[in-house]
């Protein structure tokens, strides 16, 4: 079994900025006799360095951290290790935040308050290669990926709006015309369902897909 | 001394209807001069007076008029004279006056038009001699070219078709009969009232150069003076008496019958004929008038007044009321009393006693010197001096009179005798000053003091003394005391009989009244009824002046036979009349309503401070004769004339416009024309307006006062002395400047001259500045309470922003080190559980237990996250409230039912949690004590502000528990306005019992609302969305 166990031994690294929920992570995975943490990040930059220092085998990142977060840190580990399998970890639900993450390249997405059931079995399938998604975020994405997702120009246009710039400002700073900002954010507001600009920027902050 | 027969003769045929007192010489009468220092025309020959009052003056240098105070010089703004040499003037019937010229040429003044007749108008050129206006109202021209009429339009000669040619006519005359009476160099002429035939009343050779004057006596003959020959009179009617001349070389100039029928004549003095019993002709020589040269003209005016027109100047004569005995005047006598035969005698320190007779002095004798008089019963008057006392008898002629001298005793030598009075019993009694009080009788002397009733009398010797109709004798002394002494009594009488005159230095008794005058009063003892030796009435009366001086130190009183009390006191000579009436007067007690005569009725009347003591006299034809300072004076009552002149209205000059003041006096002003007609607009903001205002009084100035009123600014009349009147700081409006003239002495008033004007408002007075500035305060305080609230609003939002900030610092930290580290902890129990054996119980518990520890956590990640919530969406609001009420009411059977008005916005979290909490509270309110069967919840998003309405239809809320503020122990009510006001809002609670209950919640948009500026309000849509909940 010791044979097994090494050989089945999946190895991870742990990156987040909050010691204290490393030691907790860190815990989780020393009661599960398979998981074992071969090395701890605390931010983007060392998470690069780690991976290329140890090699896990499932790196749990932490989506939002200070300087380089974890979208970027995924990228970039990615781009280098094509193979590299990353969970995400966030606070926060939302379609916006996984589709960001599994945009990145990770390969599951896994809310910090389920950890302490969840993540053993959740870095087994990653492991295994398959993708861990919470099921309500999968309902969600589902349901929003047959609605037309805001495109990058819609995008762009909206989290200028929600700085507070008006549509003349918006124009002059995309370069285009104030007309074509109003039709923008009709769109906006027919894809999110939304009665007016305030409501459209306040589902796209709690959907994640801008923020402040 | 035939000619003054002759004259005589003629005056008695005369009819004689005077009210000239005819023993007032010209002397005598009130005379008044204007010269060039009062700034009176010169060289003046001609006047005329006009309806309006004014006294027209023409003079070789100009035409003036003259209101009685000051000179004007005629000037018209349109056209001009072609000079200023005149010669004559008439006041023509209708209003227009007419002026000669030296030219030749005629002007016509009417009311603001001169219009100058000359050449082209008919005229011819010579000097203009007379105009003149017969009854028909024909004008007449008498120039050296002949003699001219006005025909309306253009002068016409009547020259040839009447036989009188070319010649010259140097006087003119209208005679009462319609004749037109003319002086040529040939002769005088008289025209016939139809103009048709032209009689040569008489040959003589005449000047052409001299202007002759002709004048019309009562009895209508015709009067022509000649500076050389005299007086010329023409007998009226067909008489067969050829015309006569007169007082040759009395150079007559200018010819007047005044309404008296006394003849004045100028020329190179001033002579009057009174219409008389054959008095000389009167004169005034140069020295005491102008006349020097001579006297151009003379006229009459309507007040009976005679102007003398003269080389130096003007003169007026008038009717004296007061008139000096002699003139020139001597000085004041030391005694002064009356007697028979209308007699009165005047004694000097001189030592010379004057008898008047009437208002002549008759006798002029030397005497020794006296300083008391007493007329006794029998007729005689005794005297009284240092040394000696006379006794004078009156006799029929002056000259029989005789004065006998009885020495006194040497004891009572050398004395001042203050006082005398002779008793019925022939008593003399004589008080000398500084001796005492002693008696005359039988030839012997005796002293008071040595009398049975010695105690009662004072020591001092009396001052003045009088006797009583009943015979008894009265004493005046210093100190207010009075004695009464009859037959063996004597009595005093002081302030305890309520005498207050002070000292006494007047005493007077006639029939029943005994009048005491002295230097603080004068006061009235009643002496009817009385038995001769005790008068019942002891009390004195005091007497007020009213409309005169104040009777304070009296120097005579006289009651005299008219029943008129004479007063005579310091510059006042004061009557009452019909003084029984006065006394009885119920509604004026004690006030005598007095007449004053001072300067302007004569020589200013003024008693000499000492002697005499009594200074006022009554003689037999009822003349007040008096002992002024200025001489022996008389007034003679039946003879009294007041001017009763109808008194026109006051000329107002114009508006002055103060423009200079140094230290409060007006040093500039700028006359602002009156334009007549038009309404006189002032500039903005005058500044200081004064009025000058004058009343044409050509007799006496002195009695003269103004009355005014500014309608629009003071509230009733006011009277003045002067005429000007100042007004200040005067607001814009529509003005009426109004003044009267009175007479102060009869009270009458004339009618009101008036002149409006306008002081239009400057711009910062006017009315539409004011609403303006009025606007703009409004304006500014709204701005200023709409910054305010603003204000209030950022600095409650910044309050609430910073209890944001603080909660959301606070999740901050909760979340990073309570809550991370608490699921850290809890992983790590996770891992110690993983380690325990599946089958131990223990596992089981250690798994239970962390599934409550995510519970808690969960928990408290909400909580977290509801502090730290920075953004509600609109929708939140009602469907947070919706889901509040159906968790309350889910069991209950109400229905609930939430309704959104307007556009929903987000709001501030901590308003929108209150909120949220005070519906939550009224809800429950309503669950528990209304009993409704329907609960609504209405959500306003208004644009000045937020408004959550919460509406059942149950019981109502008590209106004791309403008005105490809510239920004693459930503070619901309380602590939801403090939760209100907390968030500035406020509570509206309405309810009625039966009829339901409304809970109003208001919130200001500048507290409530987050986003200031809704930009994004371009959907403007209202609409009510209810989200209708049933429970079950």
């Amino acid at each position: 079994m010791d044979l097994d166990k090494s050989e089945q031994l999946i190895r991870v690294l742990v990156v987040d900025d909050h010691p204290l929920l490393r030691g907790g992570i860190a815990a989780v995975l020393d009661g599960a006799p398979d998981l074992q943490l071969i090395a701890e990040a605390g931010s983007g930059q060392e998470a690069i360095d780690a991976f290329r220092t140890h090699h896990p085998d499932v790196t749990l990142m932490d989506l939002q951290m200070e300087g380089m977060d974890g979208v970027s840190a995924t990228e970039a580990i990615r781009a280098e290790w094509p193979d590299a399998r990353v969970l995400m970890l966030t606070t926060y639900g939302g379609d916006g935040h996984a589709v960001r993450a599994l945009k990145a390249g990770a390969s599951g997405y896994l809310l910090k308050s389920m950890i302490r059931k969840d993540l053993p079995d959740a870095i087994r399938a990653v492991h295994a290669g398959r993708r861990r998604i919470p099921a309500e975020v999968a309902e969600a994405l589902a349901s929003h990926f047959t609605d037309d997702a805001l495109s990058p120009r819609e995008l762009d246009v909206l989290q200028r709006i929600a700085r507070g710039n008006s549509n003349r400002r918006v124009a002059s700073q995309l370069s285009i015309s104030e007309d074509t900002v109003k039709t923008h954010m009709k769109n906006i507001m027919s894809k999110l369902g939304a009665n007016d600009r305030t409501h459209a920027v306040m589902i796209a902050l709690k959907r994640g897909m801008i923020e402040m | 001394m035939r000619l003054l027969l002759l004259i005589a003769i003629l005056w008695i045929a005369a009819p004689r209807a005077w009210a000239l007192d005819p023993d007032i010489e010209l002397g005598q009468l009130v005379h008044r001069s204007w010269t060039l220092v009062d700034l009176a025309p010169t060289e003046v020959t001609a006047m005329t007076q006009t309806a309006d009052g004014l006294l027209w003056i023409a003079s070789t240098a100009g035409l003036y008029w003259f209101d009685g105070f000051r000179f004007f010089h005629y000037v018209n703004e349109h056209s001009d004279f072609p000079s200023y040499n005149f010669t004559t003037l008439l006041n023509a019937s209708d209003g227009s006056l007419w002026v000669g010229l030296k030219s030749g040429a005629a002007a016509r003044i009417m009311s603001a038009e001169l219009r100058v007749f000359d050449e082209r108008d008919g005229l011819a050129a010579g000097p203009v001699h007379a105009i003149v206006q017969d009854p028909s109202g024909v004008i007449w021209l008498a120039s050296r070219a002949g003699l001219f009429y006005f025909d309306g339009s253009r002068w016409q000669r009547l020259g040839s078709e009447v036989g009188l040619g070319d010649r010259p006519v140097m006087g003119a005359f209208v005679a009462r009969d319609g004749t037109l009476w003319l002086a040529a160099p040939d002769g005088i002429f008289s025209l016939s009232p139809d103009r048709l035939r032209l009689t040569r009343v008489m040959s003589e050779r005449f000047s052409q150069e001299m202007t002759r004057h002709f004048a019309q006596a009562p009895d209508g003959a015709i009067w022509l003076g000649d500076p050389a020959r005299g007086l010329l009179r023409i007998a009226p009617g067909k008489s067969a008496e050829p015309p006569q001349w007169q007082l040759a070389g009395k150079g007559a100039g200018a010819l007047l019958f005044d309404r008296d029928g006394s003849l004045w004549i100028g020329g190179d003095r001033l002579r009057r004929l009174v219409s008389g019993r054959g008095q000389p002709i009167e004169e005034l020589s140069p020295e005491g008038t102008l006349s020097a040269g001579s006297a151009r003209t003379v006229f009459e005016d309507r007040s009976g007044n005679i102007w003398v027109g003269a080389d130096s100047g003007i003169e007026r004569f008038r009717h004296a009321n007061v008139v000096r005995a002699v003139v020139p005047p001597v000085r004041s006598p030391n005694v002064i009393v009356a007697g028979r035969f209308n007699r009165v005698w005047a004694a000097y320190a001189d030592g010379s006693l004057h008898t008047f007779e009437g208002p002549k002095l008759e006798r002029r004798e030397t005497a020794p010197l006296f300083t008391a008089a007493a007329p006794d019963r029998g007729g005689d008057i005794w005297f009284g001096g240092p040394d000696v006392v006379a006794r004078l008898r009156p006799a029929a002629t002056v000259d029989e009179q005789t004065l006998e001298l009885i020495p006194l005793p040497e004891r009572l030598r050398g004395g001042v005798v203050q006082t005398m009075v002779r008793d019925t019993a022939g008593t003399l009694w004589i008080s000398i000053e500084d001796k005492g009080l002693f008696r005359w009788s039988g030839g012997q002397w005796t002293a008071a003091a040595d009398a049975g009733f010695a105690q009662l009398l004072p020591d001092e010797a009396p001052l003045v003394s009088t006797l009583e109709d009943s015979g008894g004798v009265w004493f005046g002394y210093t100190h207010n005391r009075l004695v009464r002494i009859y037959g063996a009594t004597a009595r005093m009488f002081t302030a305890r009989n309520g005498l207050s005159v002070g000292t006494v230095t007047a005493l007077h008794s006639r029939g029943g009244r005994l009048w005491v005058g002295g230097e603080l009063g004068l006061a009235l003892l009643d002496l009817t009824a009385s038995a001769a030796d005790e008068p019942p009435a002891t009390t004195f009366r005091t007497m007020w002046a009213m409309n005169c001086q104040t009777f304070v130190a009296l120097a005579g009183i006289v009651e005299t036979a008219a029943n008129e009390l004479w007063i005579f006191r310091n510059r006042a000579l004061s009557r009452v009349p019909q003084l029984s009436d006065a006394l009885e007067s119920k509604d004026a007690q004690n006030m005598l309503d007095c007449i004053t005569y001072g300067t302007a009725d004569g020589p200013a009347p003024s008693p000499r401070q000492t002697r005499p003591m009594s200074s006022l006299v009554e003689a037999d034809d009822g003349r007040v004769w008096m002992a002024a300072s200025e001489g022996v004076a008389w007034v003679d009552p039946r003879r009294i004339r007041e001017d009763r002149s109808r008194l026109l209205p006051p000329s107002i000059d114009g508006i002055l416009l103060v423009t200079e003041q140094i230290g409060g006096d007006t040093v500039g002003d700028r006359l602002f024309r009156r334009m007549p007609g038009d309404v006189n607009v002032l500039p903005a903001n005058p500044g200081d307006i004064r009025f000058r205002f004058n009343a044409v009084s050509l007799t006496s100035t002195s009695t003269l006062n103004f009355r005014y009123q500014l309608e629009g600014q003071d509230q009733r009349w006011k009277d003045t002395d002067s005429n000007e009147v100042l007004y200040t700081n005067l607001p814009p409006r529509k003005y009426r400047f109004m003044v009267m003239a009175g007479n102060k002495r009869t009270g009458e008033y004339s009618a009101p001259a008036t002149l409006s004007f306008v002081i239009p408002p400057a711009f910062y007075q006017a009315a539409w500045f004011r609403a303006l500035c009025a606007l703009f305060a409004v304006v500014v305080l709204a701005l200023v309470y709409r910054w305010q609230v603003r204000r209030a609003g950022e600095r409650l939002r910044a309050r609430l922003e910073d209890r944001m900030k603080e909660r959301e610092r606070i999740a901050r930290e909760l979340h990073d080190t309570l809550l991370q580290g608490i699921q850290a902890l809890v992983l790590r129990f996770q891992g110690v559980a993983s380690r325990i054996p599946a089958q131990e119980p223990a596992r089981d518990m250690m798994e239970r237990a962390l599934e409550l520890a995510d519970d808690v956590i969960a928990e408290g990640r909400d909580r977290v996250n509801d502090l730290r919530d920075s953004g509600s969406t609109p929708v939140d609001l009602p469907q947070e409230i919706a889901r509040v009420g159906n968790e309350l009411l889910q069991d209950s059977g109400i229905r609930f039912a939430v309704t959104v008005d307007g556009e929903p916005r987000a709001l501030h979290p901590i308003v929108r949690e209150e909120g949220i909490l005070i519906a939550r509270e009224a809800l429950a309110n309503a669950q528990r004590h209304a009993q409704p069967r329907a609960i609504e919840v209405n959500l306003a998003y208004e644009r000045s502000g937020l408004r959550i309405g919460i509406r059942d239809d149950g019981r109502g809320i008590d209106p004791e528990v309403l008005r105490a503020g809510g239920r004693d122990r459930h503070w619901g009510l309380m602590g939801m306005r403090e939760r209100a006001t907390r968030i500035r809002g406020h509570l509206e609670i309405w309810s009625r019992g039966g009829a339901g209950t409304e809970i109003a919640l208001r919130v200001p948009a500048a507290v409530a609302y987050r986003d200031q500026k809704p930009r994004w309000s371009w959907l403007p849509f209202r609409s009510r969305r209810p989200l209708d909940i049933l429970s079950r």
